[in-house]
């Protein structure tokens, strides 16, 4: 099951004022969106109202035909997934197996999606360690496995690459992409541009708990401009794509590849 | 809420040592004295420090739920269970001694307990650091004492954290007593397995900054300390060591 998300004239915050100002969001099941915006903007707020842990003040919060306002955290894993920034704040079963497992279990899932997730994200050779005797980027895909073995129908990740190293941001990439291709609705905060150039179709830029920008990926990551007054620079292949002048607007970097693959390039004499 | 909260009341500005030797002195005087006139003397001195420190509306709600179960706990004990003479409230009847033993040990730790989260509410713990440091305190016992002050706050930012994430993974929380009780070991193991992990690498990262080097610390901004409050700490001191004396020349209150 997919499902889209829908936020109408929002506001929400944490007691002391509102974070979110009215804000208006539609995410079409299937489509991937990433969230950007400096610290405080709102973007940890808004995904965590996808999950009910931050109610709305006002407006309304859907997750398919769900109103979230009406349904519980535990109700809505069922259909949103949740990967936290840190992984410490879950982790507690004695082997890797069995925490992935966790969720799936309270939600009465079979265990099948338990041996996939671990494969997909290559922990299966750590599936009898304990957590805790994993390097931390480890533990940390080890809460993705056991986000993605509840295969739920829209996955919200608060920056889930921060910390790893290339095998593993692509392991991710792949896994993202995977569900994104069978429908999955993806919502990721990230400050990590090369991720989100692979993994995302959608931008939209957070500022001072409102949506100032909201553009296709591909003209967002090549707009150095845009990118500049966030504090950000294009992600590698989008930079390589701009100095270069290549064609087909690459940033992703198999897109990249192929662009230099096609490009007629003759090397500067030495 | 236990632990610092910011504000601008005479204890946030005092050097922090001031505020913590009223607590002190407000926990030997509660023990220094054995009536329920006396003792409770010294619950109004510490209910006028947290008004001193403006720190009421902080302590409130975490003093009741530490004091009100002891209060109910000694009056069921003293009160119940007490010899004779016995009093007669209406449709209750309760032991004379046992009462007053149950206010003389209730308004003992009503006036410990307020003086502390008091303390708490009122001392940063950043410029505790900086005073200690200054007065050339260890690094290792300043950590010790800073750490346990800040624990609280910080387990409990923790503990939220927790239950968000476990929520989100279908983890229910309520529902019958043995639910609650199965919902407790997600809950408080990532909170003991991540401060371990947490402690572990802390600790690594100042020794790896040269905290166990033994050299006298720099203080780069230690707090003034006035000879006001050295004098209010010496009369504090004074007033806990005529107590004592009262108390063992046989006339304490």
């Amino acid at each position: 099951m997919t499902f889209g998300v829908r936020l109408e004239r929002v506001r929400a915050g944490y007691g002391q004022g509102d974070v979110l100002h009215d804000v208006s969001l539609d995410v079409a099941a299937g489509e991937s969106l990433a969230l950007l915006g400096a610290n405080g903007a709102g973007k940890t707020t808004l995904a965590r109202l996808l999950i009910g842990l931050v109610r709305p003040s006002a407006g309304r919060v859907t997750v398919g035909d769900w109103d979230v306002s009406g349904r519980r955290p535990d109700e809505l894993a069922r259909r949103v997934g949740y990967v936290f920034q840190h992984a410490d704040h879950q982790l507690f079963a004695r082997t890797v197996r069995d925490d992935v497992a966790f969720g799936p279990r309270c939600l009465g899932l079979p265990g099948d999606g338990v041996a996939a997730a671990l494969e997909e994200l290559g922990l299966s050779r750590v599936a009898g360690a304990h957590p805790y005797d994993l390097p931390a980027p480890a533990r940390k895909l080890v809460t993705l496995a056991g986000v993605l073995a509840m295969g739920a129908g829209v996955l919200v990740l608060d920056e889930p690459t921060a910390g790893f190293d290339h095998e593993s941001r692509e392991l991710v990439v792949a896994a993202l992409r995977r569900r994104i291709e069978s429908g999955v609705t993806a919502v990721v905060v990230s400050h990590d541009l090369a991720f989100v150039a692979e993994a995302a179709e959608r931008i939209v830029v957070m500022r001072e708990g409102a949506i100032a920008t909201d553009r296709r990926a591909r003209d967002m990551l090549r707009d150095e401009d845009a990118l500049h007054a966030l504090g950000l620079g294009p992600p590698p292949a989008a930079a390589l794509g701009l100095r270069l002048a290549l064609s087909g607007s690459p940033v992703r970097i198999a897109e990249c590849v192929a662009a230099l693959r096609g490009a007629r390039w003759t090397a500067p004499a030495v | 809420m236990i632990g610092y909260a910011a504000g601008r009341s005479p204890l946030h500005r005092a050097h922090p040592y001031t505020p913590l030797a009223a607590a002190s002195a407000v926990l030997l005087l509660a023990f220094a004295v054995s009536t329920p006139g006396a003792v409770g003397v010294v619950v109004l001195a510490a209910v006028a420090l947290a008004l001193l420190g403006d720190a009421t509306g902080a302590i409130v709600r975490p003093m009741l739920v530490l004091v009100l179960p002891t209060w109910a706990l000694l009056l069921v004990l003293h009160g119940i269970l007490g010899g004779d003479p016995h009093l007669v409230l209406g449709p209750v009847t309760l032991s004379e001694p046992g009462v007053r033993r149950a206010l003389v040990l209730g308004g003992r730790v009503t006036a410990i307990v307020i003086a502390f989260l008091t303390a708490l509410a009122t001392v940063s713990p950043p410029r505790l650091v900086e005073a200690m440091t200054a007065r050339g305190v260890p690094f290792g016992r300043i950590f010790l004492l800073v750490s346990s002050l800040t624990l609280v706050p910080r387990m409990r930012a923790r503990a939220v954290q927790i239950l968000d994430a476990q929520q989100s993974r279908g983890l229910r929380i309520g529902g019958s007593a043995a639910a609650r009780v199965r919902a407790l070991v997600p809950l408080v193991l990532p909170l003991v397995l991540g401060a371990l992990a947490e402690v572990e690498e802390q600790v690594l990262a100042l020794d790896a900054r040269g905290a166990a080097s033994g050299a006298r610390r720099t203080a780069l901004d230690p707090p003034r300390d006035t000879l006001g409050e050295r004098l209010v700490r010496m009369a504090l001191i004074m007033a806990v060591l005529m107590a004592y004396a009262a108390k063992f020349m046989g006339r304490g209150a």
